[in-house]
């Protein structure tokens, strides 16, 4: 009887697949669309708008879309509107490449994913496949470009190489500090790059690492690493490489048990809201960023545009990442009208000659080998008393070279 | 190495360790008596740490008699919904239904609460810090090591003193024979889960002390911890769990605090070696609940 049970259990899923493949394949698919002359321009945006990837998506992709909405009640994109149409990558990597065809499907000319080379590559890769130009959200991997992807896929994010640059020269150059106790969160490829980026920098500038100490970002107490850091003698400064949440602990537990050293944490750490409850008047922390969200940015677009987006959706950005989205939208407009064209050859050949285009996350260069920029100019920020001051504008001299 | 700092780690060692005891409480004493490895335990945490969120302006009390009542509420409603249904099923069965409801409550979660990271505290308190020498103890420490062994003593003094603890072991040693000797179940289970609810509540009090931040995702490594711990100390035994928890701890810290720079990214690797070390040489666990020994 139970074996009955499975096998009809079986039958109807293998029926129930075969309908939704069936299903999934109907779908028309524009070949030809590209062809005809068009009113609109079609870009399709294959990124999270469910699950958790949202944390990043969510904002950068508002961004984006405040962008594309600047540009349609002007002239949109080389005289024509521009329509995004969506589909959900679910937070899920292995959803990627569907999400990639659904939008290709609904007839997207360019295409723009997640913030992040895993969770966007898979749509990235439908999109490279049939020439088709695809920007990253914000993605920080060298691999989201001609190495991991292929030669049609762009993004604007920061490297992490930079950030850890940024991060060495600030503390080398700008606040004269020379001995480093280094944090480093192993649980993600992130903050490990950061700061062996910073390290190598910090170390071929002539600065010391003191001491050093590995966390987890789950980890729920550091209080045998904060022990270890305040047996040590002579520190300057803590480097903590991290993101949140456990960036916040971590920096939370330190104030907490009694370390007062300048703390200098990477751009994931921005914003306010990871700590306004527990240290409203936290102090001494540095970390770099493109752009500066609290109205304090030397570029006064970028005050503009944090205007603008509180405006059209009722509440401040919580970070940068917000800003970041606007940046592809830019990018694709002034390649597009660049070229006077609309096919994927003509346009990522314009990308590619991208040398300090003035994008809302600063200026902007792409070369035919690598589709990130290599050399950003970053804010170091200071959060002093609870608020974000802007303390210095760095572009960094030498960059750890990108490793493939 | 002086003997300031080895003190000063042996209160970091037995602090993380109290915490992680605290999670294997809630998951031994379900896992007792359904036989179910409850891994919605961390969401009952994570649905604490979000009402303490939500009230952040109210007075502490209320704060907590929020966190208690959201807590439980949310424990009886999972098992009303969720496992009853399929109680007594395989333990396959069981464990693939608490992933459902884990996994569902996160991205409840992330739909209403959104997925960045929310910040948390609960009272100045717990933050304070005492300094004995120049050994620092924050309150938050000695309170978690406190609460956790007021907790386990409650508990075994709840199960083996009061009717319904009695009822309770009854129904862990043999449900049918439990319900065929009057005991109404259906009320013990319940039981059972509310006061599962309830150490998830003072968990997840005392995880946004030490941690300032609630997020979505902030039950995963609480439950997996738990889990081991649990298994580490023996299956449906309380005390093997506290005891469990507390290993895991002090060998976390141990080598977290010992090991060369090296090889200190895999201080997990390390700690669950151990573990599986101490499991070769005590399969059954560190304490074998009597429940667990089948009777033919």
């Amino acid at each position: 009887m139970q074996r009955r049970h499975l096998i009809v259990a079986c039958l109807s899923l293998m029926l129930a697949s075969v309908v939704v493949a069936a299903q999934a394949t109907a779908r028309p698919t524009p070949t030809t669309t590209a062809a005809q002359p068009k009113k609109e321009i079609v870009i399709g945006v294959a990124v999270a708008l469910s699950g958790f990837a949202t944390a990043f998506d969510g904002p950068s992709l508002n961004g984006f879309k405040l962008a594309i909405k600047q540009f349609n009640a002007k002239n949109g994109i080389l005289g024509q509107k521009v329509r995004l149409v969506f589909a959900d990558t679910k937070s899920d990597i292995a959803q990627g490449a569907k999400a990639g065809e659904e939008v290709v499907a609904k007839g997207a000319q360019f295409m723009i994913v997640s913030c992040d080379y895993d969770f966007g590559g898979g749509a990235a890769r439908v999109a490279n496949k049939r020439k088709m130009v695809v920007l990253s959200l914000c993605a920080a991997s060298p691999l989201f470009g001609v190495q991991g992807i292929g030669p049609y896929a762009f993004s604007t994010g920061t490297l992490t190489n930079v950030v850890g640059a940024v991060n060495a020269e600030f503390a080398y150059f700008n606040k004269k500090w020379r001995n480093a106790y280094i944090l480093k969160d192993t649980s993600i490829e992130y903050s490990k790059s950061v700061c062996d980026t910073f390290k190598q920098r910090f170390e071929e500038l002539g600065g010391r690492i003191v001491g050093e100490d590995t966390v987890q970002n789950g980890d729920a107490s550091i209080a045998a690493q904060i022990t270890r850091i305040r047996q040590t003698q002579d520190v300057d400064f803590v480097r903590v490489c991290s993101y949140l949440p456990g960036g916040a602990t971590f920096i939370l537990q330190l104030r907490e048990r009694g370390v007062t050293l300048p703390i200098l944490a990477d751009d994931s750490m921005d914003g306010s809201f990871w700590y306004s409850k527990t240290l409203p008047r936290l102090s001494d922390v540095f970390f770099p960023s493109p752009t500066s969200i609290f109205g304090n940015d030397p570029n006064p677009a970028v005050n503009a545009a944090v205007k603008a987006y509180t405006r059209e959706y009722k509440a401040p950005p919580a970070t940068s990442i917000a800003l970041f989205g606007m940046a592809p939208a830019q990018a694709l407009k002034i390649a597009v009208e660049r070229a006077k064209s609309l096919r994927g050859d003509a346009v990522k050949a314009q990308l590619e000659k991208f040398e300090n285009v003035p994008l809302i996350t600063g200026p902007q260069t792409f070369t035919k080998t690598l589709h990130i920029d290599k050399q950003r100019r970053m804010l170091e920020l200071e959060v002093r008393n609870g608020k974000h001051v802007v303390v210095a504008r760095i572009k960094p001299r030498k960059v750890p070279p990108v490793k493939f | 190495m002086n003997w300031t700092s080895i003190a000063q780690y042996s209160v970091d060692a037995l602090s993380l360790g109290g915490l992680y005891a605290l999670f294997a409480l809630g998951i031994a004493l379900i896992f007792g008596i359904l036989q179910l490895i409850n891994f919605a335990h961390g969401e009952l945490i994570m649905i604490g740490g979000f009402s303490l969120v939500l009230t952040d302006s109210l007075p502490l009390a209320t704060r907590v008699l929020v966190a208690i009542g959201a807590v439980c509420l949310a424990a009886l409603i999972t098992e009303r919904v969720a496992f009853r249904p399929v109680r007594g099923a395989s333990p396959a069965t069981l464990l693939v239904t608490s992933f459902a409801v884990s996994y569902f409550l996160q991205n409840l979660a992330v739909v209403v609460m959104g997925s960045l990271p929310k910040s948390a505290s609960l009272t100045a308190f717990l933050t304070d810090a005492l300094t004995i020498g120049s050994v620092t103890i924050l309150n938050v420490d000695a309170v978690t090591i406190g609460v956790t062994a007021v907790l386990l003593v409650a508990l075994v003094a709840f199960l083996r003193k009061t009717a319904p603890g009695r009822q309770m072991r009854a129904a862990a040693e043999d449900f049918t024979m439990a319900r065929l000797c009057g005991v109404r179940a259906n009320r013990i289970v319940a039981l059972a889960f509310a006061i599962s609810g309830l150490l998830a509540v003072t968990a997840a009090m005392l995880l946004v002390a030490q941690t300032g931040v609630v997020s979505p995702t902030m039950g995963l490594n609480p439950v997996l911890i738990a889990f081991i711990a649990t298994i580490l100390g023996g299956m449906g035994s309380l005390s093997g769990a506290v005891l469990g928890g507390l290993i895991l701890g002090v060998l976390s810290t141990v080598f977290q605090a010992f090991l060369p720079f090296e090889l200190r990214p895999y201080r997990d690797a390390f700690t669950y070696t151990a573990v599986f070390l101490m499991l070769i040489m005590r399969p059954q666990g560190l304490v074998v609940a009597r429940a667990a020994i089948r009777r033919v």
